[in-house]
């Protein structure tokens, strides 16, 4: 392994006090030193127990809104001569990093239908499927081999990916929480799989029972499994940027697990935002901290769209040169945390904003919104894909046209 | 990854409001901690500079739901919930609030109160208040109302320019001059609309050039502002960012302000190259009030929480408070008899609700 000389920045803790006495941030100074192995890593990160991160974190996001958040604003630092002129190289510069073609993960199938409150039949879900691969998605998310106890929504995983697995043209992920899944999975014909990690201690034990390091170790497990079988397994992130218990998330803690990931050979790692809080001003130093470890290709988003962010994030990621995002037909899958609330980003608004960019997805809009019809209607509720809705309502005669 | 229903509600968000002094404080989801630091010595350029060193420090949301917002509700609102949801916009920080619209009740009855609700607001301190006014008998009956600012609105498609306003795009253009005149003798601000900016439901794609036409006529003729609408939503930041890059080669940026619509979703993600390329005013309504009507039952306005929860999120100053602005939008939603259109209010609703078990 090559060593990686990186730079991680951590905050002093010493200076926390005395900062307390003044809201002065933008004098705040930094610590950063040389990290030359990932054990240096680890133990610099263990060093900074999550209590002390994150309430620092708590403390700077602060009570006052605006107010604080403005003194923080990185133009501040960098906006020199705002002469209000935006040249044609500025803006080409924004489209520059743009890929010509992203990669669309749909989760539909699983991350969707597993957050329903309604178990849908193996049949509708094996056609849900077929629909999703006739309409170009080269990659589909089938089910998740989870204990039905947890998820009674994806008890039929077997027979779901029996039927689909000898589908041409996609491939089908599925979700293995340990090893034991992992072998069902094999067993039922999976090609690949998928970890989830999250990068927040407490949700990883709330959520999966497990601290962060135990979760890795399991991941560890099924990544030497796979290596054996020549099966390529995917990572989740999950909390990348904010934690329902924690609050927000040190952009350092998703680079660690990130790394950790890639280390142990995972073929990709999709950064999750679990809860939907984030907004581009905390996507950036995420992607920034994670690019620092892993190399671009092997990136993935995955973004929710509990706070209407999706896009907007999904767009400052592809401007960073991310190419492959993770959506969800319809905008499948509320968000467990915000009853009522939505959580995937719908894979047709992601593919309208991708087909204006002139990127490539080899997706058809038109099939994908068949799709998602077929699921809505038998869910027996409206899609949650805004363009999925203004296309089937244009009533013009010219509409054509557009 | 969740596993729905396993996870309890209790455990959800509030674990560190205990260190707080036991309010429950969603500021979390309001504000960010923000990317502070510069990095040194990167190979890779630092990327926050590259796509944040254009954005303005202060945006200014103009709020058009009582106008846009509620003109395109199929319900008519009574005028004292008009003036309700005004005051209480008024109270949230927004410094710009479109009240009505001096149209004939002909064509716009959801509006046909104007000069009731214009003399019960107009008195409104900090506060600017612009009306429509589509020619200039509406700019007379808006003036006797008590209006100091006014809006005029012209296409950059000469088929919706018929179509909705029965005029082409150089005859209304000659009625706003005489607008403007009559506006500047009385020192009052003229705010310049263009509709169509991206699409056309009728022509289909709308070249820049012409939206550059369109805004340079009205800046020319004395706007103080030109706010660019793409009516039925379609654009996405491949053609938004051309068009801007016309108008901005010959109307001053400040001078400009963005009026994007949600009905494809992709609103912010247009807002947010906007302000990458320095625009630094924004129109939304509150609660995403106000449907399309090209596409019956679509989405129309983007929703002012969305934008304010964005704005924070990037540090951007706004004076907007989020959580007075939810109250105005819950309190329009009842009226309507409807749920908000703004996912940020719908979120915070529940985070809340489930925190308060604890």
């Amino acid at each position: 392994m090559q060593k990686i000389a990186q730079r991680v920045r951590f905050l002093n803790p010493n200076l926390l006090q005395s900062q307390l006495t003044s809201i002065d941030t933008t004098t705040r100074s930094v610590q950063s030193r040389e990290i030359t192995s990932t054990r240096e890593l680890r133990n610099a990160f263990d060093k900074y127990k999550i209590n002390v991160l994150s309430r620092y974190l708590n403390w700077t996001s602060g009570a006052n809104d605006n107010h604080h958040a403005a003194s923080y604003v990185v133009n501040r630092h960098f906006r020199a001569d705002n002469n209000g002129i935006c040249t044609k190289e500025f803006s080409s510069k924004l489209r520059k990093n743009i890929p010509d073609f992203v990669k669309i993960v749909e989760v539909g199938a699983r991350d969707g239908l597993q957050n329903e409150k309604a178990i849908v039949p193996t049949d509708v879900k094996i056609e849900l499927i077929k629909l999703l691969v006739s309409s170009g998605l080269s990659v589909v998310e089938a089910t998740s081999f989870v204990s039905p106890k947890w998820v009674p929504q994806l008890a039929d995983a077997k027979d779901v990916l029996a039927a689909v697995r000898d589908v041409e043209g996609a491939s089908f992920p599925v979700l293995t929480p340990n090893l034991k899944g992992f072998e069902a999975a094999v067993a039922a014909g999976a090609k690949e799989v998928a970890v989830f990690p999250a990068a927040s201690e407490s949700f990883s034990k709330a959520n999966l029972n497990c601290g962060i390091e135990d979760n890795l170790a399991r991941c560890r497990d099924i990544a030497s499994a796979s290596r054996s079988l020549t099966i390529p397994v995917r990572g989740y992130i999950s909390c990348v940027v904010g934690c329902p218990l924690e609050g927000r998330i040190a952009p350092v803690k998703v680079a660690y697990v990130a790394k950790s990931l890639y280390e142990m050979g995972i073929s990709e790692i999709s950064l999750g935002d679990t809860i939907g809080v984030g907004t581009p001003g905390t996507v950036i130093p995420m992607l920034e901290a994670v690019l620092d470890v892993v190399p671009i290709d092997k990136l993935a988003v995955h973004f929710h769209d509990t706070y209407g962010q999706a896009l907007s994030n999904i767009l400052i990621s592809l401007q960073m040169g991310i190419s492959t995002v993770d959506s969800s037909v319809s905008g499948l899958g509320g968000c467990p945390y915000a009853k009522g609330a939505t959580g995937n980003v719908a894979t047709e608004d992601v593919v309208y904003m991708l087909n204006g960019l002139g990127v490539k997805t080899n997706v058809d809009l038109g099939k994908l919104m068949h799709a998602g019809d077929f699921i809505c209607k038998h869910l027996g509720r409206p899609t949650g894909s805004k363009a999925a809705t203004a296309l089937n309502k244009v009533t013009t005669c010219n509409a054509s046209k557009l | 990854m969740s596993r729905g229903d396993s996870f309890s509600p209790r455990t959800m968000t509030t674990g560190r409001n205990t260190l707080k002094s036991g309010i429950v404080d969603n500021s979390f989801y309001t504000s960010d901690y923000q990317y502070s630091q510069k990095r040194n010595n990167k190979d890779m350029q630092d990327m926050a500079y590259k796509f944040m060193k254009g954005m303005p420090e202060f945006v200014k949301i103009v709020e058009v739901g009582p106008r846009d917002g509620l003109q395109n509700e199929k319900n008519i609102v009574p005028t004292d919930v008009k003036i309700e949801l005004i005051h209480r916009l008024a109270s949230t920080g927004l410094s710009v609030i479109e009240a009505t619209s001096f149209v004939s009740p002909k064509w716009v009855p959801q509006l046909a109160d104007a000069k009731d609700v214009m003399q019960a607001v107009h008195n409104l301190r900090g506060i600017r208040l612009p009306v429509l006014t589509p020619n200039l008998k509406g700019f007379e009956a808006a003036v006797a109302a008590g209006a100091r600012e006014v809006a005029v609105f012209a296409s950059a498609s000469e088929s919706f320019s018929k179509s909705n306003i029965n005029c082409s795009i150089e005859e209304s253009l000659s009625r706003y001059r005489a607008v403007t005149r009559a506006a500047k003798e009385l020192s009052i601000p003229v705010r310049g609309y263009v509709s169509c900016v991206v699409g056309c439901p009728v022509e289909g794609p709308v070249p820049p050039s012409k939206v550059a036409y369109v805004a340079k006529a009205l800046y020319d003729m004395g706007c103080f502002e030109i706010s660019l609408g793409d009516t039925i939503g379609v654009g996405t930041p491949g053609t938004v960012v051309p068009m801007l890059l016309a108008v901005m080669a010959i109307v001053p940026t400040e001078k400009l302000a963005v009026h994007f619509h949600d009905t494809y979703g992709q609103s912010l993600p247009n807002i947010l190259v906007s302000l990458q390329m320095g625009i630094s005013a924004v129109d939304s309504s509150v609660a995403g009030l106000g449907g399309c009507p090209y596409a019956k039952g679509a989405s129309g306005n983007v929703a002012t929480e969305d934008v304010v929860y964005m704005l924070n999120g990037l540090g951007i100053k706004t004076n907007v408070d989020i959580g007075k602005l939810m109250s105005a939008g819950d309190f329009i939603g009842k009226q309507l008899g409807r749920p908000s259109g703004s996912k940020t209010a719908i979120a915070l609703n529940r985070v809340t609700a489930d925190a308060s078990k604890i």
